[in-house]
């Protein structure tokens, strides 16, 4: 039972770093993005590969997020940016289209054969009684605790503060003078960071192939739509209620089940909040 | 009680087919060619072309949701696969083709209905991801009942019997049969005064309920008749197919159908069509390369997102818009 809601945890944590780079964007530039797990993979495989050749876990790690802050400000510079002001729908397609973009230009520049993440924590653990906790599990979601309470920080900031006003009231921030290129840029590119850590994680508990992303995407948004898609801390949440969650059913109900967890909640959590998602919907002119 | 009749006429701002007479010749000109287009093609094509059929008909499917009252809703591909594993198990327990069929097609309405009946009121992209988690949950019910559906294993098909017809031709006039239906359909109802108070729901859903429009209702309608005809479509495709999997359902279809959708042209008719021609040319010519089929569905997306919002469909408007420009200009010039 422990060990289950640890590995409920430890996923969860996967699904909620997603989640929180999910809503940054959608604060930001009200955007919302599917393709915030394959994002983080060009980030995760030129680390493996920089490991690969012999370069130590660390350093390849941050060449790999660093990689992944300049992904995320040129999809906002090229793709998104001049597109700004269709609505939801149009971006929504935008960046599903990203995902097929984004995944068969890393299936042709590095292959499509899984690999294996090798990261220091990546083997051992620790035995406590007939408990075994890896420790990748321990460092995923410690470093998950701690992004969130980096962010929650953040935001309180200046910057936080101006991203949060241009996702208010974009005209008036701007007549207020903040330069919304430049926010929303950063929200992208700090967006695409946390996803390529949370690829990583994932990879490293898991294998790195074309199609890791693909089963995270989905109990992301399903995350970010508990958090309503504006509470940070709501999303966090949520991924790691997911998470457990998930883990549990798979034990009572069945492992085929697992992944219908998170559809069912969504689905039921939609229906049964919809009455207040409703009443603050703001009328828009006709 | 008929406190809800739709106004009588909604000014023609909203898109709308023009009915001339010389569109209706082009439609039946266009019908003949269809009609004996398997005498001059080989029967690798006339799959082919049954494909672009079908694929046409499902996405139409999803247009009368997306394009007619304007709701993002992502469960197609779990209609699709609904049909086309409702209709072949009903059919190898000995009900005849075409009342499992039916059967099935109002069985779909009715889950049309139940995730509808509270998604209606979700907005925007709620509705998008309410939907699309409900077309997975379509399909994991379908992994999980591995009984009926034999799971992830596959399902072989029990085939239709045709008597004594080629198989493929007759598949093929089945196909033109669903699609000159589902056209009937149009031209009668969507069209018609139900298909402009859809489409009055997506335009002015605010103003709608002051001229004694349900906003809900219509939109449930377009969820009901959009699940109900991609799970007829799925029926058709299952048969082609021969072979079911359920791989085959999954959001890879969805995206598919969603290029079809976009790329062809949100809202029109000719757009689905258009869509799916382009969606089983580029999978027929990148056949063996499953990466660069996805670069060119990817990229025609965001292009299409980017800089022809009306996709393929708006394409002889544009043409002709700026030829028209082109010739105001030239006449301008002549009095000067």
């Amino acid at each position: 039972m422990i060990q289950q809601i640890l590995s409920g945890l430890e996923a969860g944590s996967w699904y909620s770093l997603l989640a929180v780079s999910i809503v940054i964007v959608m604060k930001a530039t009200d955007v919302p993005n599917f393709a915030q797990a394959q994002i983080g993979m060009p980030g995760s495989y030129i680390a493996v590969n920089l490991i690969g050749q012999g370069w130590p876990a660390i350093p390849a790690m941050l060449i790999g997020l660093a990689l992944g802050y300049i992904i995320g400000a040129l999809i906002e510079r090229l793709a998104i940016r001049p597109l700004s002001s269709l609505g939801h729908f149009p971006m929504l397609v935008m960046t599903i289209g990203l995902t097929y973009a984004l995944v068969s230009f890393v299936t042709i520049t590095f292959g499509s054969e899984p690999r294996s993440f090798p990261a220091p924590w990546s083997e051992g653990g620790w035995l406590l009684g007939d408990l075994y906790i890896p420790y990748s599990q321990v460092i995923t979601i410690l470093a998950g605790i701690a992004l969130a309470l980096t962010l929650t920080y953040f935001f309180r900031t200046t910057w936080g503060v101006r991203m949060r006003a241009i996702s208010e009231n974009p005209g008036v921030a701007r007549l207020l003078g903040i330069n919304s290129g430049l926010v929303s840029s950063l929200a992208w590119g700090l967006g695409a960071v946390i996803s390529t850590l949370a690829m990583m994680l994932h990879t490293q508990a898991t294998v790195l192939a074309d199609s890791s992303a693909d089963p995270l995407i989905l109990k992301a948004f399903v995350a970010a739509v508990l958090g309503s898609f504006t509470s940070l801390s709501g999303a966090f949440i949520g991924g790691l209620a997911i998470g457990i969650l998930e883990n549990l059913t798979g034990v009572w109900i069945g492992t085929g089940w697992k992944e219908a967890a998170a559809l069912v909640i969504v689905v039921v959590y939609l229906f049964v909040r919809m009455p207040s998602l409703v009443k603050t919907i703001k009328p828009r002119e006709v | 009680m008929s406190t809800a009749e739709p106004i009588a006429d909604i000014p023609r701002w909203v898109s709308h087919p023009r009915r001339t007479r010389r569109a209706s010749l082009t439609r039946l000109a266009l019908l003949a060619v269809m009609l004996v287009l398997p005498w001059y093609l080989g029967g690798y094509y006339i799959y082919i072309v049954s494909l672009v059929l079908v694929y046409t008909l499902s996405t139409l499917g999803m247009n009368v949701m997306v394009g007619w009252t304007g709701q993002i809703g992502l469960a197609v591909a779990g209609f699709f696969g609904l049909g086309a594993y409702a209709t072949s198990i009903l059919h190898e327990r000995g009900f005849p083709w075409i009342v499992a069929l039916l059967v099935v097609g109002v069985f779909s309405a009715v889950i049309g209905f139940v995730d509808g009946y509270p998604a209606v009121r979700l907005f925007g992209f709620f509705l998008a991801i309410a939907s699309l988690a409900f077309g997975d949950l379509i399909l994991r019910v379908i992994i999980e009942s591995d009984g009926l559906t034999g799971g992830g294993g596959g399902y072989p098909v029990q085939l239709l019997d045709f008597g004594g017809l080629d198989r493929e031709i007759a598949l093929y006039y089945l196909c033109l049969l669903a699609i000159v239906g589902f056209m009937v359909f149009v031209g009668r109802v969507l069209d018609g005064r139900l298909g402009r108070t859809m489409r009055a729901v997506n335009n002015i859903e605010i103003a709608a309920p002051s001229v004694g429009i349900s906003p809900p209702k219509y939109k449930l309608i377009a969820f009901m008749t959009s699940g109900s005809i991609a799970a007829i479509a799925g029926a058709i495709f299952a048969q082609l197919l021969t072979y079911l999997n359920p791989d085959m359902f999954k959001t890879s279809l969805l995206i598919t159908m969603l290029v079809m959708l976009i790329v062809g042209g949100v809202g029109s008719i000719w757009g689905s069509f258009a869509g799916a021609i382009f969606v089983v040319f580029v999978q027929e010519w990148l056949q063996a390369f499953a990466v660069y089929q996805r670069i060119v569905f990817g990229v025609s997306l965001m292009l299409c997102i980017g800089l022809l919002p009306g996709g393929l469909a708006s394409l002889g408007d544009k043409v002709r818009e700026r030829t028209s420009k082109r010739r105001e200009r030239s006449v301008g010039a002549e009095q000067i």
